[in-house]
């Protein structure tokens, strides 16, 4: 518990925080104390010089001019904001930063939000007494998220400490001295932090804009804003979109307190944009014809109970989507339910389904705590097991890099080097398959003393040991069950009265937790044999590409023609929609409301923007209709989120009260499920898949937006070295086959890839999605 | 004529550098000797008793700054040496490295050992190039002979010296500006506290001296502070190296009591002003310190003297103007150093400076406005709010002289040209 002191500000007395930042004490009792470099997340510069005040150390003693960011909140402090001599100065130094500013308002993107305008405004000054020559600068190229704008630049430093400092990225800095500083990069050429974007937000006036909303620009007071929850990862990190006339524009970050503050990765800010492609469903059709929504609904109605008459209830499966809300995958399982079935999948292999199911149930049983971001950035140990953070879940990795600049130590266990490695204290690589072994390792380490261990581990260990607040990050998207369970286990161990550890794992879509807790489900296995088979006729997809499950067996195509009817609801053209009887279109998502569950259980409500003229309805609208028609309104009204998902029955109201832009819920079970052993981990072929996790390329939604589709990596196939000479195959090689797998792409030899791996990008390219299906066949 | 102590092996008018032999011929090491044979803080216990206070500008006691050093602290303490010297119209340190190089190498290996520290730096001025030669040869003469490297005659102390050429920046003279370039880092200042003495170079509490003050230290240890406190006039101790450019007689460096009044100075030793005109203004100390005009020539060149008079003492090589330099034009020229030399941090100092100097040019040039004055006396102002010391240093300058001579600016204004100038 901090001390509370008592400080005097403008003449009224007031109970602070002891040691506080003098400005930011300020800014929350609501004093408006005007400042540039100073911010939040990045912590005072004192180069602004703009948030002067007088401060004396107490009353009648002298008063000096200082920088409020500068100074620590002490018992008796007398400050004065409105000191005529503190306002002249303040009202100087905008006149100083007006020197050389353009004074382009009229033009400039920032115009409306621009900190500048605020603080010129705030501070009265409104003369120019300057007659001379303003400086200029040649722009820099910096990709296709972020434009420059230099001579707009006030020299606050905040983007240079933002990039280098707090993301840790080396390829943008400042240069030059006197009034000819000048922040870019080298030369010219696309900026590579995943977090780049946030120099929009952190530069204070119009010398970053965000390139796309340029293309599509609405001055921000026409925007139309909702409180949204990104939809790309599993962090679900809090948005505020902006959309205007029929179009989204762009996306912010929103504080949540207890997820993102003022950061968000760049794959959130810009892939938005998946709204406005022209592959959104805008129309519904039966049989390839176009018909209205209304006259589809009823057919699939109609035809869905023709095959339970038919053939029976087993005969009608449903598919459920991780990207797709709550809501959605609730009303979805109801009509099931109505339909008499329970053959409802969510994942595309039986090890996804293990995986993530158990990953979410370990979260929700609470045995562990699970970290925020926040735990994370003060994290004293970090171990990374199974997965590239950076393109899994950017804003973990963005948490990973505020530990390390607090002295946290980082420790990754991977098959293949990502971004963060080149901060860790310790790498190590191994193949896919036989790292939920390693840490198996660790953990018998942890309780026999005298277990041996490689030095790399045993320096796990002793970093462990001196820790305080350790955490272990768990990949669940590589579909590894035998790994969730031995991080859980080996965090478990190491969670002690006094270092008490916690355990995140990394889900890949922002309703991934959501999905994994459905009490009704089958194993993917089991409805692709009945597919097979010919046993079902009746598939009702939900918001999901069947891509990926059909990969694990048959092709896409024959899946499909097998059954008599194919329901898809969706917000976008696929493979699937392409090939289903009766399309939906739905509203895609920061259109539509719903809630969605985060890598730690958090529920938290996403708000749709209320564009104009959007004939589509939602997908938890749409399947709530086919219910009510099935069995009547009261199916859907009598059924409970606790019905469908594995949550104490407390949490239902709680949830049916969600609102968007709050903190969210986080979700728990009553009692302990206990879990079916995991079968015995197969034996390791001498090749293992392994698939790379970008953040531009790797998500499905966010590929439909043009600068992320830009950004992503080409197809690639990566080798070790050593298994490349073994296979025969030299780099630059076209391949097709790799050890038994199917891949695309040129050979890259890659060093730093656990012998025994295949990688290959995880890459949705939704323009070439119909040519690799057919060469597939 | 006084004692010469720091001087009193070479003239500075032709430094040639005196080898290691014949410096211990002189009473080199000595002092080092006397400071091995006692305990570190009986060490700094008679630098704190002698009175000596920095010569690099500020004046701030010697040994009240090395108390300030953690001696328990458990990592590395380093030692640096600033021989920065960029401030204009200052050449004394430049004289005492390219003359006695070991007399800073005997005064730092003192400091070292009174403050446990293992390792110094001497960062150079880039120009000062030839010096750094000097000094690295004598380094390792001091190296052979055994008083820098590991076990320092046989003490069991180790001290490593080495030399670093700035990239050459005036703001790297600033202690911790120096030590961030030092780092490999933009030479940009850092926020005090917390001060160098307990989180400096590499974040572990480091000196920062400058090269005259270190060479005050050997002859203070080898004959004693009470010896070197009336080496000065007036109660301040030991001498001084003063030195005079601009409009007098004969430009040099001497080395003169601490306390010699400014007039004996200009008269004796500069040989009085240079051309017809009468002496009109000087800076006292380098080129950041305020003018003087005749009326304080009599001030005595020490810190506490001259600052009563307004200005500081600075490096003390004074800059004289004549009455027929005109100080609209000289301070354009002055500002112009500042606005270039800016380390571009922070606001006034960035932007302020250029606005000043474009303004300067402008009534120098006779396109001046009446308002102009009042921008300048803005700025003028504000410039004592800035990050660091660098911009207050400009101000001393301009705010005296527009103080002093209003009415050559107002005449520039007025009239679009110079009248007390050079007829």
């Amino acid at each position: 518990m901090t001390e509370k002191v008592k400080i005097t500000i403008d003449g009224k007395e007031y109970e602070v925080e002891a040691g506080a930042n003098l400005l930011q004490t300020c800014l929350d009792l609501g004093l408006m104390v005007p400042h540039f470099c100073y911010h939040e997340a990045l912590g005072p510069a004192g180069s602004c010089r703009l948030c002067a005040a007088m401060v004396a150390p107490g009353k009648d003693k002298p008063a000096r001019l200082e920088m409020t960011c500068m100074v620590r909140v002490a018992d008796g402090m007398v400050v004065s904001i409105q000191d005529p001599y503190a306002q002249n100065f303040r009202k100087g130094v905008i006149e100083y930063l007006m020197l050389n500013h353009p004074h382009d308002c009229p033009v400039c993107d920032e115009g409306g939000e621009c900190m500048l305008q605020d603080m010129t405004v705030l501070t009265e000054h409104n003369h120019r007494r300057n007659r001379f020559p303003k400086r200029t600068w040649r722009n820099q190229y910096l990709g296709p998220l972020i434009h420059h704008e230099m001579n707009r630049c006030i020299t606050c430093y905040r983007c240079v400490r933002f990039y280098r400092d707090y993301a840790l990225g080396k390829d943008f800095g400042v240069f030059g001295s006197r009034d000819r500083v000048y922040f870019g990069r080298v030369r010219d050429g696309v900026l590579e932090s995943e977090f780049a974007g946030n120099l929009v937000d952190v530069c204070p006036t119009g010398v970053f804009t965000n390139k796309r909303f340029r293309d599509v620009y609405a001055r921000p007071w026409d925007l139309l804003t909702a409180h949204s929850v990104c939809i790309h990862c599993g962090v679900g990190c809090n948005l505020l979109v902006g959309g205007r006339h029929k179009t989204l524009r762009r996306v912010k970050p929103s504080p949540n307190a207890e997820v993102n503050k003022f950061f968000i990765c760049d794959r959130g800010r810009y892939g938005g944009e998946f709204v406005n492609s022209p592959k959104r469903l805008r129309k519904a059709f039966v049989d390839g014809k176009e018909c209205s929504v209304e006259e589809a609904t009823n057919r699939a109605v109609s035809a869905l109970r023709e095959v339970q008459q038919k053939y029976g209830p087993s005969a009608i499966a449903g598919v459920g989507s991780a990207r797709a809300s709550l809501e959605a995958n609730a009303a979805l399982a109801l009509l099931l339910k109505c339909l008499g079935s329970s053959n409802l999948v969510y994942h595309s292999s039986d090890e996804e389904h293990s995986a993530v199911r158990l990953a979410a149930h370990l979260v929700l049983s609470r045995e562990l705590p699970t970290p925020t971001l926040s735990d994370i950035e003060n994290a004293d140990f970090v171990l990374c097991i199974g997965g590239d953070v950076t393109g899994e879940a950017p804003m973990v990795d963005l948490a990973i890099r505020q530990a390390l600049r607090k002295g946290g130590r980082l420790f990754v266990l991977s098959p293949r080097a990502g971004k963060l490695d080149e901060f860790a204290h310790t790498k190590m690589r191994a193949r896919p398959d036989s790292i939920s072994e390693i840490v198996g390792h660790l953990r018998s380490a942890l309780t026999q003393k005298d277990h041996t261990l490689t030095p790399e581990l045993s320096e796990i260990l002793h970093t462990l040991g001196v820790s305080k607040r350790p955490v272990v990050v768990c990949s669940t998207l590589h579909g590894d069950p035998w790994l969730v369970q031995a991080a859980f286990e080996f965090a478990r161990i190491a969670n002690q009265p006094a270092r008490q550890c916690s355990l995140a794992y990394c889900f890949e879509k922002a309703n991934s937790f959501g999905v994994a807790i459905a009490r009704e489900t089958v194993q993917p296995s089991s409805l692709l044999v009945e597919l097979e088979k010919g046993n079902v006729k009746a598939l009702v997809v939900l918001e999901r590409d069947l891509q990926d499950l059909a990969r694990s067996g048959l092709g896409l195509e024959k899946v499909l023609k097998a059954c008599e009817i194919v329901v898809v609801l969706d917000s976008h053209q696929t493979p699937t929609t392409d090939l289903g009887n009766i399309v939906l279109p739905v509203l895609p998502h920061y259109l539509s409301s719903g809630i969605f569950v985060n890598y730690e259980g958090r529920a938290q409500r996403s708000n749709g923007l209320p564009l104009p003229s959007n004939q589509e309805t939602t997908s938890a609208d749409l399947l709530v209709k086919m219910v009510s028609k099935l069995a009547g309104e009261a199916a859907y009204k009598d059924t409970k989120y606790s019905d469908i998902f594995e949550i104490d029955p407390s949490l239902d109201e709680c949830l049916d009260n969600l609102e968007a832009g709050q903190v969210g819920i986080r979700l728990h079970v009553g009692s302990t499920t206990s879990f079916q052993q995991l079968q015995p981990h197969p034996s390791p072929d001498r090749f293992a898949l392994w698939e790379v996790y970008s953040c531009f390329g790797s998500e499905e939604l966010s590929m439909f937006s043009p600068p992320i589709a830009e950004l992503s990596p080409p197809p690639y196939v990566e080798l070790n070295p050593a298994d490349a000479a073994e296979l025969g195959f030299t780099e630059g090689q076209k391949l097709t086959q790799v050890a038994g797998f199917s891949v695309v792409g040129q050979l890259r030899l890659n060093e730093d890839l656990a012998q025994g791996t295949v990688a290959i990008p995880k890459l949705y390219t939704h323009s070439k999605i119909r040519a690799d299906v057919e060469v597939s066949q | 004529m006084t004692e010469r102590v720091l001087l009193k092996n070479f003239d500075p008018r032709n430094p040639v550098p005196v080898s290691y032999e014949a410096y211990v011929k002189a009473g080199g090491y000595e002092g080092a000797k006397n400071a091995l044979s006692k305990s570190p803080l009986e060490v700094q216990q008679i630098v704190k008793d002698s009175g000596l206070r920095g010569r690099g500008g500020a004046g701030f006691p010697t040994g009240l700054k090395w108390s300030f050093v953690p001696m328990d602290h458990p990592g590395p303490k380093y030692l640096v040496c600033n021989c920065d010297e960029m401030e204009p119209g200052t050449f004394k340190d430049r004289a005492l490295i390219y003359g006695d190089p070991h007399q800073l190498i005997e005064g730092m290996l003192i400091a070292a050992y009174a403050m446990q520290m293992t390792r110094g730096f001497i960062f150079i001025r880039y120009e000062y190039k030839k010096g750094a030669e000097i000094l690295d040869r004598a380094i390792q003469e001091a190296e052979k002979h055994g008083w820098l490297g590991k076990n320092i005659q046989g003490t069991g102390f180790d001290f490593y010296l080495e030399t670093h050429l700035s990239a050459g920046r005036y703001i790297c003279g600033e202690e911790t500006a120096l030590l961030n370039s030092l780092e490999g880092k933009r030479a940009n200042p850092r926020s005090k506290p917390p001060f160098p003495q307990v989180r400096g170079f590499l974040g572990q509490p480091t000196i920062v001296n400058n090269v005259e003050t270190f060479c005050n230290i050997p002859h203070i240890l080898a004959r004693g502070p009470e010896w070197y406190k009336k080496l000065g006039l007036n109660g301040n101790a030991g001498t001084k190296l003063m030195g005079a450019s601009g409009r007098v007689k004969t430009p040099g460096l001497w080395e003169l009591p601490m306390g010699t009044p400014l007039s004996v100075l200009l008269k004796d030793y500069a040989g009085g002003p240079a051309r017809e005109f009468p002496i009109k203004a000087v800076m006292p100390g380098g080129l950041s310190t305020p003018m003087l005009t005749p009326d304080q020539f009599d001030t005595p060149m020490d810190f506490d003297s001259v600052a009563k008079a307004g200005s500081r003492l600075g490096t003390a090589c004074v800059i004289v103007f004549d009455e027929g330099d005109c100080m609209v034009s000289a301070m354009a020229n002055i500002i112009k150093f500042y606005a270039r030399e800016s380390c571009g941090f922070c606001t006034p100092c960035r932007e302020g400076m250029q606005w000043i100097y474009d303004t300067l040019c402008a009534i120098r040039d006779g396109r001046g406005e009446p308002a102009d004055l009042q921008v300048l006396d803005d700025v003028g102002r504000h410039l004592a709010h800035t990050f660091c010391a660098f911009a207050p240093g400009a101000q001393g300058p301009l705010v005296s002289g527009l103080a002093k001579f209003r009415h050559e600016f107002e005449e520039h204004i007025s009239r679009g040209q110079c009248t007390a100038a050079v007829k």
